[in-house]
């Protein structure tokens, strides 16, 4: 069965990222005495390198690697955790992101930037780079066949009797010469006396061995070096050559003795299912011993009483089956020994003392204890019902993920059905003004009911693309650890509010402008140490960002505890710049606002931190460009708070319904300043089209929709024109708005023009009205840029 | 075919391990670390139980530990999915009452044959 692995990928690389935030945050919240916190950190990198490894990401597996063996060792207090090391974990974070990403048809990886950070992990680690190359190759070697240089020795060792005695084990000495290359061994058994004179301690067996091997004589001799007195040994260079595997025959195997310990079975290991597995090899004679089998009475059903000889007809290696047995080597006592031939075996088996003649088994379980527990535990097992129970529990999660596509045409449909409840219920109003009666009350309760429900709804399915602002947020401790590093500035962030849910749409819109705005705090804002010292002021700087709920909106405030705005110096450089004049009077919060004109920068120089070329203006349009608003309010040597004010989602509007000729269109509550009644003198017309509204000390432009939309059929109307005027702003800038009837306030399911239609300049979308017309929603920034083209061309055409 | 209890916090790994189970024939339980398997292997029955080493709340070795001491769990083979393939952790898996080890990264086909060698 061939599985594909390609469906489980989206979720590792899910949990990957998941699992570098949980590294990130915990790397930078970092205290070398919180022990569950490296944990956390630990298992967090363990997991990716599971899954890497699993899901075919060897780049990331094997970098991942050295950044868990790190983890390992400072968790383990191997290695101090310094912030140096702290800071090279980050960077390793950084460049497993990477990794995953450039897996994922993401950019490509600075390879240059990887390989540096892997050399300093393993600097770190004290690992050498060529080491391990040649490390390598000396383990490829190994597995290879016997090379031309290799020779082949004999070795015959024939210890004394009393070498267990003195501590030594000639087991371990053959595993120290397989270090050395194949070896091969055959035990010679001639003097084992009849069991009865056997004495446990002494030490019946010599041995032939091959060793094929590129080592020298010596090290052949070191290895024996401690029993050299207490046995024979004869090393002599072998005329056999070729690997014994290359030319076993067919007829080969291996002679298998199996003694387990008695509790073999309480680990879950059953010796019938390892007979099993051997008959996958080859042929299998499986001998037991009864020999230690109790009296019934003293029968445990927990032990094992037996032990085996197998004899496997095979050309397996052996070390297929000691994979067999691999899970037992350390509760049980194992030989396998070759069988060069089967007519040799026959003669091996006739010196093995046996109490009970060879049974040929195939499949047949041979432990009688171990099918006693089997029958046992089968009765005792209720299979339907725990299944069924099993798979009920399964089901259980406390969440689930769903495609966002999903989610996104669940709220369009949604949204029809707001529309189509608003249509109903005006149909139903028509209705009960012109009739009465029992029906037309049961169909408003029924209408009633509907719109109570069908808000209900939409409000439930819009909270299912609401996320909480953390994933915003959880991105700024690391920037702020980074920027303030390379400011030498010292600051403490604060979050609060973190749960406060916003939609997904404007939270993936929020992350730069935030980001700036967090920049802006740290390198503007907040001042060196020695400068806070000076202040009276801690030298820790603080930035706290906070979000919460105001009326359908979301509230995100930048605070920062530094040296505040400085007006006048702002009010010289706008000036300088030409954004306003000298002799202008300007409050204060009027100044501060200069910064988010466009073409504004106080920084005398401009910095890679917060400069980037992008100024404040471009914040403020990124925001208000989702339908939000962005503030401020310093107070010298106090510091400044950044206000950002964002609907709670993109896909309803409040809005303000105005009439403008027979059109219906819709002006964004969130831009409307305030709606007046204009008189005659407080219009003045200027050159070509262009009015003016003198409104409290201040000149804002009109804009006249019918002509911007080109509404006017009746050139001779024009000069009945309405003096209702609805002030907008946008871009700290205001504009008034001649509409000729102002109906109510509502709020309005968004449909893109885009996509049903096509973009049009000073218009954000289009909304279906609960009489089914259509009413256009103005976007307020692109009217403004319209009406000036508009102006101008009206100027061109005059002149 | 039997019922398997599968423990490892991470979802793709305990997704592929049980769909590939699943796809052998056998019935199959998740839980997310040790704590959760434990409650999940007293309110069922298993043949057979696969668990992580390194999870939050509960380690797969004190998960083992634990497991073994329930008497429905004194036979029930216990085999440890580790990254670790040093001697240390089987040795540490052992004593907890492992009954063997599938190291990390393998692949479905090499999980299956694997557990033939305790479940039939």
């Amino acid at each position: 069965m061939s599985i594909e692995l390609s469906q489980f990928i989206s979720t590792f690389l899910e949990e990957s990222y998941e699992g570098l935030d949980i590294m990130e945050s915990g790397l930078l919240n970092f205290n070398s005495s919180d022990e569950e916190a490296i944990n956390t950190i630990f298992r967090a990198a363990h997991s990716i390198k599971g899954g890497a490894g699993t899901f075919g990401f060897n780049e990331v597996a094997d970098f991942t690697h050295d950044v868990e063996t790190l983890l390992d060792e400072m968790r383990s207090n191997k290695q101090e955790s310094t912030p140096a090391l702290v800071n090279l974990l980050l960077e390793s974070t950084d460049c497993i992101r990477a990794l995953l990403e450039a897996a994922q048809d993401g950019p490509e990886v600075d390879a240059q930037m990887i390989s540096q950070v892997q050399k300093r992990l393993k600097e770190v680690l004290g690992i050498e780079t060529e080491s391990i190359a040649v490390e390598v190759e000396g383990s490829s070697a190994q597995g290879m066949p016997a090379q031309d240089s290799d020779t082949a020795w004999s070795v015959h060792f024939i210890p004394n009797s009393n070498l267990l005695q003195s501590g030594h084990e000639p087991l371990f000495m053959f595993d120290a010469l397989s270090e050395l290359g194949e070896l091969e061994i055959e035990v010679t058994t001639d003097i084992l006396p009849v069991l009865s004179s056997f004495k446990p301690e002494e030490v019946y067996l010599s041995w032939k061995l091959l060793l094929i091997s590129e080592c020298s004589e010596e090290d052949i001799k070191e290895v024996f070096e401690w029993v050299e007195d207490e046995c024979d040994l004869n090393i002599c260079v072998s005329q056999v050559t070729s690997k014994p595997e290359v030319d076993a025959d067919a007829g080969s195997g291996w002679a298998i003795r199996f003694t387990p310990d008695v509790g073999i079975i309480q680990t879950g290991n059953d010796p019938s299912l390892m007979f099993a597995a051997l008959f996958e090899l080859g042929d299998a004679v499986v001998t037991p011993n009864f020999d230690k089998l109790p009296q019934i009475n003293d029968l445990s059903a927990d032990l094992v009483y037996l032990s085996w000889e197998i004899k496997l007809t095979s050309t397996c290696t052996k070390e297929e089956v000691l994979e067999i047995f691999e899970w037992v080597e350390d509760d049980c006592e194992l030989d396998v020994t070759k069988l060069p031939s089967v007519s040799k075996t026959a003669v091996n088996h006739s010196n093995t003392p046996s109490a009970v003649p060879p049974t040929t088994t195939s499949n047949a379980p041979s432990s009688v204890p171990n099918d006693k527990q089997k029958a046992v535990d089968t009765g005792a097992k209720p299979k339907g019902k725990s299944s069924a129970a099993n798979a009920k529990k399964s089901t259980e999660a406390s969440s689930i993920r769903v495609d966002t596509e999903k989610v996104d045409s669940l709220i369009n449909r949604v949204g029809e059905l707001v529309i189509t409840q608003a249509m109903l219920g005006q149909v139903g109003a028509d209705i009960s003004e012109i009739t009465a009666g029992p029906e037309v009350e049961r169909l408003q309760t029924g209408l009633e009911l509907l719109e109570r429900n069908t808000r209900d709804l939409q409000e439930d399915v819009m909270r299912v693309r609401m996320l909480p602002i953390s994933f915003v947020f959880n991105r700024f401790p690391r920037l702020v650890h980074d920027v303030s590093g390379k400011l030498g500035k010292k600051v403490e962030l604060v979050l609060s509010g973190e749960q406060t849910e916003i939609d997904k749409t404007v939270m993936e819109k929020i992350g730069d402008p935030m980001t700036h705005l967090i920049r802006n705090s740290l390198d503007h804002g907040l001042e060196t140490p020695e400068e806070r010292l000076a202040a009276g002021k801690s030298e820790i700087g603080k930035v706290e960002l906070s979000a919460y709920h105001q009326g359908g909106h979301i509230i995100i405030d930048i605070i920062d505890d530094g040296r505040g705005l400085n007006t006048q110096k702002i009010f010289d450089k706008a000036c300088e710049k030409g954004l306003i004049n000298k002799d202008q009077q300007l409050s204060d919060q009027e100044i501060n606002e200069l910064v988010f004109k466009a073409g504004f920068s106080t920084a005398d120089e401009v910095t890679d931190l917060s400069g980037r070329g992008v100024g404040m203006d471009v914040v403020r349009r990124n925001i208000e460009s989702l339908g939000g608003q962005v503030s401020i309010k310093s107070e010298a040597n106090k510091g400044s708070t950044f206000s950002v004010k964002l609907p709670l989602t993109l896909a309803i509007l409040e809005g303000q319904l105005v009439r403008v000729h027979e059109d219906t269109y819709i002006i964004p509550l969130v831009s409307i300043v305030e709606t007046i009644l204009a008189t005659n003198s407080a219009i003045n017309s200027i050159a070509g089209e262009s009015k003016l509204l003198h409104f409290r000390e201040d000149y804002i432009s009109l804009l006249n929709l019918k002509n911007i939309f080109k509404l006017n059929t009746d050139p001779q109307a024009d000069e009945m024109e309405s003096n209702l005027i609805a002030i907008v702003e946008s871009g700290g800038k205001k504009v008034g708005l001649i509409v000729d009837e102002l109906y109510g306030q509502q709020q309005v399911v968004i449909k893109s023009l885009e996509v049903n239609f096509k973009r049009v300049e000073g218009l954000s979308g289009a909304t279906i009205l609960g009489d089914g017309s259509v009413a256009l929603i103005l976007d307020v920034a692109g009217l403004m840029q319209r009406g000036q083209a508009f102006e101008l061309e009206a100027a061109v055409k005059e002149a | 075919m039997g019922s398997i209890l599968v423990v490892d916090d991470s979802a793709s790994i305990r997704n592929m391990v049980s769909f590939a189970l699943k796809q052998a024939g056998h019935q199959v339980t998740e839980a997310e670390n040790g704590q959760d398997g434990l409650k999940k292997a007293q309110a069922g029955r298993f043949d057979l139980v696969l668990t992580d080493v390194n999870m939050p709340l509960m380690d797969g070795i004190t998960f083992c530990g634990e497991l073994r001491k329930l008497t429905p769990f004194k036979f029930t083979p216990i085999l440890m999915l580790t990254t670790e393939s040093s001697d240390n952790m089987k040795q540490k898996g052992k004593t907890a009452g492992a009954t063997g080890w599938l190291v990390k990264p393998f692949n479905p086909e090499k999980l299956l044959s694997t557990i033939q060698r305790v479940v039939r």
